[in-house]
């Protein structure tokens, strides 16, 4: 639905990933790896059209057809691609059913109800309780699941997030993935980059990106290797086996 | 907490009426709220009544006088209140790209080397000052696109603009003569003494397109506040967005500093306390920012004509005297917010 075609950028001199090719599809959870500086921002910035690529482009799915992501305007493509930015710092103090609502903005000349989509929202990551509550009285779990809220009221077909689990104690962590892999059920196409190798084990598909371009892509047992993640994260990994069938546990071992 | 209740906005129009009111009715002579009243209805045609002295005095001096500091303090808590939003600071005010220097320079020149004795010349001269600036400034901004996403750089370009033209008149006073110079400097510290009929029309015909192409841009203002990347993420064009915010609030700011000189903290005092009051959504906050600036600078120049009556101060000192403390406080209880995290 969603596809990098052969994307190359650089800040300035800076190369920062060169010729990656990659496609999102509906009922997908992809997990984004990489080590620090990869490019998984930068990635995800490309894939979601606010940055251009310097060489290849980006094309989506819409209405049956395939078209250039970079050809549809700001507001066609905030209705298909939703992002949830690790860090997001509003300037002012709004309550959470202000923020949800934003994610009507694309939607705003339509004649949908946006109150019940923002409610819908809201229900479906479980804020609906903190609604009249102010987003600075919030924990960082909370705040992670209202900027999650506000991304689904734009009724995306893609979802894009970057490092959701950044500040998340562990249940909140696995909170987040059950949700994550439920919005994939229901059709999404959902990418999310993590640091921590362990919840990239529950993707159905895994990307690593490291030195400048994709290493692997595919399912988590094919991508989670020693021979890829030594390669990557220069550092000696151990992977413990778990339950048959199931990618392994990844530990990193020190020098 | 409820915000934006019809009780809030009830209260707001009730406190215009009353600033509007009592700023009409006080100053250095008495005119009887029956002078005031017949005066009025005669002017409008709907009763015929021999026009006092005093009735006079109220509709040609005192009456577009206040009529002026409501627009223009609306205006100021506009353009403040969109400032505010465009550089996600609550402590942005209408000033901060330099153009009341703009103005200030103009005018400085209008008084050096224009003809003694033109009304209109001095807050043309201001106004295209002013908007030179803003134009120098949106200039600089286009050769690098970047500059509009990089807050401090912006602010940066507005105070060397706001340097240079404090500067170049300094010159143009330190060469003027005594009078010329004096003619100025009234007018640097604010002043609604220019509020006359024909000014009103012509503030109102320039100010209303801005004021409404500028609340319009409510909602996206909203979105602009999360940060430019999630603002562009929601659908919004951040470049040309604040390029439009950048150049109406400038325009609005010019026309205030053409007419009134350099009045101060308005703009940031207002915003400011209408966004605990009214909540920080643009679409309540802009037009509340309006209603709140309308009542309280007409209420300040009513404080300085009175104060030493029958001196007159500059507007623009008693703005400062409240705005000032207020800025202080706001700094303190932000500095104390940041110690906390």
């Amino acid at each position: 639905m969603l596809t990098a075609h052969g994307c190359s950028f650089s800040y300035g001199e800076r190369r920062v990933f060169s010729d990656v090719s990659l496609s999102l599809h509906p009922y997908e959870l992809l997990a984004l790896i990489g080590p620090n500086g990869a490019g998984k921002t930068t990635l995800l910035h490309v894939l979601s059209g606010i940055q251009s690529p310097q060489q290849g482009h980006v094309t989506i799915q819409t209405d049956g057809k395939e078209e250039e992501l970079f050809g549809l305007s700001v507001d066609e493509r905030a209705r298909h691609i939703a992002v949830v930015e690790q860090s997001v710092a509003p300037a002012f103090d709004f309550s959470v059913k202000e923020m949800v609502s934003f994610g009507r903005y694309p939607h705003r000349h339509t004649k949908h109800d946006h109150s019940s989509i923002v409610n819908e929202s809201m229900e479906a990551v479980g804020v609906s309780l903190l609604s009249d509550r102010m987003l600075s009285e919030l924990s960082a779990g909370e705040k992670q699941r209202v900027f999650l809220a506000l991304a689904l009221a734009q009724k995306p077909r893609v979802l894009l997030l970057d490092e959701p689990l950044s500040h998340l104690d562990p249940k909140h962590q696995q909170t987040m993935i059950s949700l994550l892999q439920t919005l994939a059920q229901k059709g999404l196409a959902v990418l999310w980059s993590v640091h921590e190798l362990n919840w990239a084990r529950k993707a159905d598909r895994v990307a690593l990106l490291c030195k400048g371009g994709l290493l692997a892509v595919g399912p988590p047992s094919d991508v989670l290797t020693q021979a890829h993640l030594e390669t990557a994260y220069e550092t000696k990994v151990r992977l413990i086996p778990t339950e048959p069938g199931e990618p392994p546990l990844i530990l990193f071992d020190r020098e | 907490m409820r915000r934006g209740t019809v009780g809030s906005w009830l209260l707001l129009l009730g406190l215009l009426c009353v600033s509007l009111l009592l700023s009409a009715w006080i100053g250095s002579v008495h005119v009887p709220i029956k002078d005031m009243a017949f005066g009025l209805l005669r002017r409008l045609r709907l009763i015929s009544w021999p026009e006092t002295p005093l009735a006079t005095l109220f509709l040609d001096l005192r009456l577009p006088r206040v009529l002026l500091g409501a627009l223009c303090g609306a205006s100021l808590s506009l353009s403040g209140g969109v400032m505010q939003g465009v550089f996600r600071n609550p402590l942005a005010d209408p000033y901060i790209l330099g153009q009341a220097s703009g103005a200030t320079l103009g005018a400085a020149l209008c008084a050096l080397f224009g003809p003694p004795g033109s009304f209109w010349l001095l807050p043309l001269c201001a106004f295209c000052g002013a908007f030179l600036f803003t134009l120098v400034l949106l200039v600089i901004s286009e050769m690098s696109a970047q500059l509009y996403f990089d807050q401090s750089a912006l602010i940066l370009v507005g105070v060397a603009l706001g340097s240079l033209g404090s500067a170049l008149t300094g010159i143009a006073l330190y060469a003027s003569q005594t009078d010329q110079a004096n003619s100025l400097v009234y007018w640097l510290f604010g002043s609604l003494a220019l509020g006359q009929w024909p000014q009103i029309a012509l503030f109102s015909a320039c100010a209303l397109p801005m004021v409404i192409l500028l609340v319009q841009q409510s909602h996206a203002l909203d979105l602009l506040s999360l940060g430019d990347t999630m603002a562009a993420h929601l659908g919004v064009s951040v470049v040309p967005l604040k390029r439009r915010l950048l150049l109406f609030s400038s325009v609005l700011t010019a026309l205030v500093v053409a007419f009134c000189g350099t009045i101060g903290f308005v703009g940031l005092v207002v915003p400011h306390m209408v966004r605990k009051w009214m909540g920080p959504r643009h679409n309540r906050l802009l037009p509340s920012s309006c209603l709140l600036g309308a009542a309280f600078l007409p209420l300040c120049d009513t404080v300085s004509r009175s104060l030493l009556a029958p001196l007159e101060l500059p507007v623009g000192i008693v703005t400062a005297l409240i705005g000032v403390p207020f800025f202080l406080s706001l700094l303190l209880r932000r500095l104390r917010k940041v110690k906390a995290c």
